[in-house]
This record gives structure tokens, sequence and C-alpha cells, in this order.
């Protein structure tokens, strides 16, 4: 048996048929064919799949699709606007946050959802709400930096 | 190479007497909430089932109020909990071990009633809530009832629920008037590596500071999270905190039967309970009498 959802993927309605055991991530990457997100660990772990839902960063490869009727998805492909890149995504280049790149996307959706939720959070919690995207590479520190350029523009911007 | 989950009929029913129903009519079956528990479990360990029961659009579970004082209801996800602000102190342990559960990408997915239906040794906030005393309810085909949390486990994976029971909420008493709550987990490294043993007390004072009652609980320091039972005639002392932190640290060491694992062994384990179960003492102990006596 098949379900009808509705979804908003990247600021676009959709109306898809899906099967009950096909996962978020399934989806964006096989009928979307939008693969910045990435099937890694498959447990919901390392964060290689995550995907903003209704503006929660959540591992995709443990949701299912059809759970979402009615949800707003944005991925790592939604986040240029007019050509231009996301503050996060330019403050992620800024610092050179990123080696080979694997986990960046997630990353960078992991990193809106904090400042946009928690606009002024500490270091310690950064790193606490960064804790479920695994990097290999970087040691995490210059994608921390860049997070707290992010802050700080934004602290500046609204002074 | 992707693996996609292997194939099962899902359906949604809207009441939570359909959902039994279903339940009772397939054995091949099992309900879902937030699915973190039970879809890597489908992709690693075993097979799913043949029918699976989500409980996501179960009115009025599906609705926004999903947590208050005392009630959680079945879809109410540890990012809800982290969200409500319990005014009461005697529930911080409750916020914190929900705050500490560790993996932030499935925080709003991971329901709290999923996370004791489950029933593993590591089950992150089962001590807080048998500390409070939170009951379990549940409906049956054969009718419904409650059972304490406390008593809620039977072994790794198994609860003491009727068979086919659907959890329809939990209820949290409020904690008595002069009573602190806290938790304190220790991890292996991160705030994200495994658990390696956690704590959560409810101490009852009276105006003076010293202690007149409380419970004390442990997870992951044995198969299945479990209440310390003689920490219960320690904490009727009469006496101040500071002075019974080591009986309640190795009353939990007596109580801790934890296994080998990967992280640590038998051995490591329940010393840790002890040096954990101490340090969570202390930080009540250390908060000044004043201050505890007025919240
Ligand atoms: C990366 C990661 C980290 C994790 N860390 C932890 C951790 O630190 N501590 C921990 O305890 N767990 C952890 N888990 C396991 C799991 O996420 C949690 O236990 C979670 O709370 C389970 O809730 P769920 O809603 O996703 O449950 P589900 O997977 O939907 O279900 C779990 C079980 O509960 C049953 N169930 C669900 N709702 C009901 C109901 N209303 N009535 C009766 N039965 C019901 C299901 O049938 C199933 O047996 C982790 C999982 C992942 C992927």
């Amino acid at each position: 048996m098949t379900h009808s959802v509705s979804l908003t993927v990247n600021g676009q309605d959709h109306t898809l048929e899906v099967d009950g055991n096909q996962t978020l991530l399934e989806t964006i990457r096989e009928k979307f064919h939008l693969t910045g997100a990435k099937m890694a660990c498959e447990e919901g772990r390392c964060g290689a799949c995550t995907l903003l839902v209704n503006g929660n960063a959540v591992a995709s490869c443990v949701v299912l699709v059809s759970d979402l009727d009615g949800a707003t998805v944005t991925t790592i492909e939604g986040l240029p606007s007019e050509g231009e890149l996301h503050p996060v995504q330019e403050a992620f280049l800024g610092c050179t946050a990123l080696q080979c790149g694997y986990c960046t996307p997630g990353m960078i959706l992991s990193s809106i959802s904090i400042l946009d939720k928690e606009p002024n959070a500490g270091e310690n919690e950064v790193r606490r709400k960064l804790s479920g995207n695994i990097c290999r590479c970087t040691g995490y520190v210059k994608i921390i930096d860049a997070i707290q350029l992010v802050q700080r523009d934004r602290q500046i911007e609204n002074s | 190479m992707q693996r996609n989950l292997p194939p099962f009929e899902l359906v949604y029913p809207s009441t939570a007497q359909d959902a039994v129903n279903l339940r009772s009519e397939c054995y091949s079956s099992c309900y879902l909430a937030g699915g973190t528990h039970l879809i890597p479990h489908w992709r690693t360990v075993e097979r799913p089932p043949e029918l699976v029961i989500n409980l996501k659009r179960v009115a009025p579970w599906n609705t926004d109020d999903l947590v208050n004082t005392s009630w959680l209801t079945p879809l109410a996800t540890i990012s809800d909990l982290q969200k409500h602000m319990f005014s009461h102190p005697g529930f911080s342990g409750l916020s914190t071990a929900a705050r500490e559960f560790g993996a932030p990408l499935i925080e709003p997915l991971a329901t709290v009633t999923g996370n004791l239906a489950a029933a593993r040794s590591n089950c992150a906030l089962a001590a807080p809530l048998i500390t409070l005393a939170a009951k379990v309810h549940y409906v049956s085909i054969v009718g419904s009832g409650h059972v304490s949390v406390d008593d809620l486990f039977e072994k790794p994976g198994c609860t003491t629920l009727p068979h086919g029971a659907l959890i329809t909420a939990i209820e949290i008493p409020t904690p008595p008037p002069n009573s602190h709550g806290a938790h304190l987990s220790l991890r292996g490294g991160t705030t994200s590596s495994p658990l390696i043993v956690a704590a959560s007390t409810l101490v009852e004072l009276n105006d003076d500071g010293t202690v007149r009652g409380g419970r004390l609980s442990i997870t992951n320091a044995a198969s299945t999270p479990r209440e310390v039972i003689a920490a219960q005639e320690i904490l009727r002392a009469h006496t101040r905190l500071d002075d019974i932190v080591g009986d309640l640290g190795q009353a939990a060491a007596d109580a801790a039967d934890p296994d080998d694992d990967r992280w640590g062994s038998a051995k490591y384990r329940k010393r840790m309970t002890r040096v954990v179960t101490e340090r969570l003492i202390k930080s009540i102990a250390s908060i000044p009498t004043t201050e505890v006596a007025t919240q």
C-alpha cells in the first residue's frame, strides 16, 4: 500500500505516492536527485544525512517520509538564494571549515538550525548541539569558528 | 552502497483503540512512534514485522499539547521535554536527562514512551522517571491499567506490560514541596559518546536543609534501569546530605550489576556507579541550605 504525501522541498510543493518503508533520505536522493545528504551510517549516528524538517535538523535516514505530510524540507541545495551562498556557507568557506566535504552539507544544516534556535549559544552548547554530526578531517575547531563568525556578524547587524 | 529498509505494511490508526485492535489482529506487528530505535534495528539486527502500526496520527496525541506538568502523551519527544520548563526544582533531573540525551539529530523524533518501551539498559529517561514515581498508563485488548516505571522493565528489550499493550500516557506526580531533583550521566568521551552510567535522585528536605526522604535510581548499571531500594532508608536519616554521600554511593554500587561491554568492564562500571552517585548527591548538597529550603 502506498501513501500520499504533500511536501515542500526547498520552497517547491510536491505531492508524492510513497511506500511505507521509504525514508526521507531515500526520497530526497532517489526521487528528487538531491544528493548533498549522504547515506552513511544508516542508524542516525553520523549526521551525514542531516536535513532540515520544519526547521529542525534531523537524521533523515531514520525518518519515514510518509510521516511528513505537510512538512517543509530544506536540503543543502536549497540554501543559496538568488545565486548568493547562505551566510553559514560563506562562513564555512571563509574559515576553511571543511576538508573532504563529505560531512559538510549536514554540518551546515545543523549549524543553521543551531543559529536559528539559539542565536547566542555559547561554545559548549554549540559543540553539544553539533555532536550528532561527525567529521573525520577538520577536528571541528574551524567549524566552531565558522558558527561563531556568523554569531558575531549577526550581533553586529542587530546592534 | 545504499540499503533501503526491508518492506512492511504501514498503517496509521486514528484512535488508540484502533491501534490496539490492529495489533491484536496481526501477530507479526508492532507499534512505531519516533522510529529511532526500531528503524536502525530493522536495518542491522532483525527484519521488520509484517505490519507496522504508526502512532503519529492517533488523536488527540497528534496535537501540540504533548507535555504538561503531570502528563506526557505518547508522542512527546525528547526535544519537547527539553523545551518544557518545569518550574518545580524537583523536576530538574528529568530536564537534565532530556538535555543530556546525547543525540541532537534524533531528539526531535525520539519519544519518551519509545525510550521506555524499548527497555534498554541505557534507557535515558528511566532513572529520573523512577525517582519521580512516574506511572505508565496503557490499554490492551483485555483492558486498561497502569504500572510504575520502576516495575516496567522485565529484561532488556522486554517490559512487564501485557502483550500488545499500547502506552497511552506517562503520569508524573508533582514532587513534594521542598524537594530537589538532579541527574548526572557519565559518558565515554564527548557528549554523544555512549553512556557509561547515569544516576538520578529526588531528595526531600526539611526547612533546616537536612534530608527527610527521597529516592535514587541508576541507568546502565544493570540489565535494566532500577531503583536503589536501600537508598530510601538512608535518605530518611534527617541528617545533612553531606553526611550520607558515601552511604548512598555504596548503596548504588551494591545495587549495580553491570555486564562487561566494549565501553567498559563490569568492575569499572560498578565503580563508576558509586562515583557518579556521590557526585550527584554532592551537587545537591552543595546548594546553599537557604536556597534549597526556599525552592
Ligand atoms: C543516534 C542514536 C542515539 C541514541 N541514544 C540513546 C540514548 O542515549 N539512550 C537511549 O535510551 N536510547 C537512545 N537511542 C535509542 C532511541 O532513539 C530512544 O530510545 C528513543 O527514545 C526511542 O523512541 P522512539 O519514539 O524513536 O521509539 P520507536 O523506535 O518508535 O519504538 C521503540 C519501542 O517502543 C515501542 N513503542 C513506541 N511507542 C509505544 C507505545 N505508545 N506503546 C507501546 N509501545 C510503544 C515500539 O514498539 C518499540 O518497541 C538512540 C538512538 C539513536 C539512533
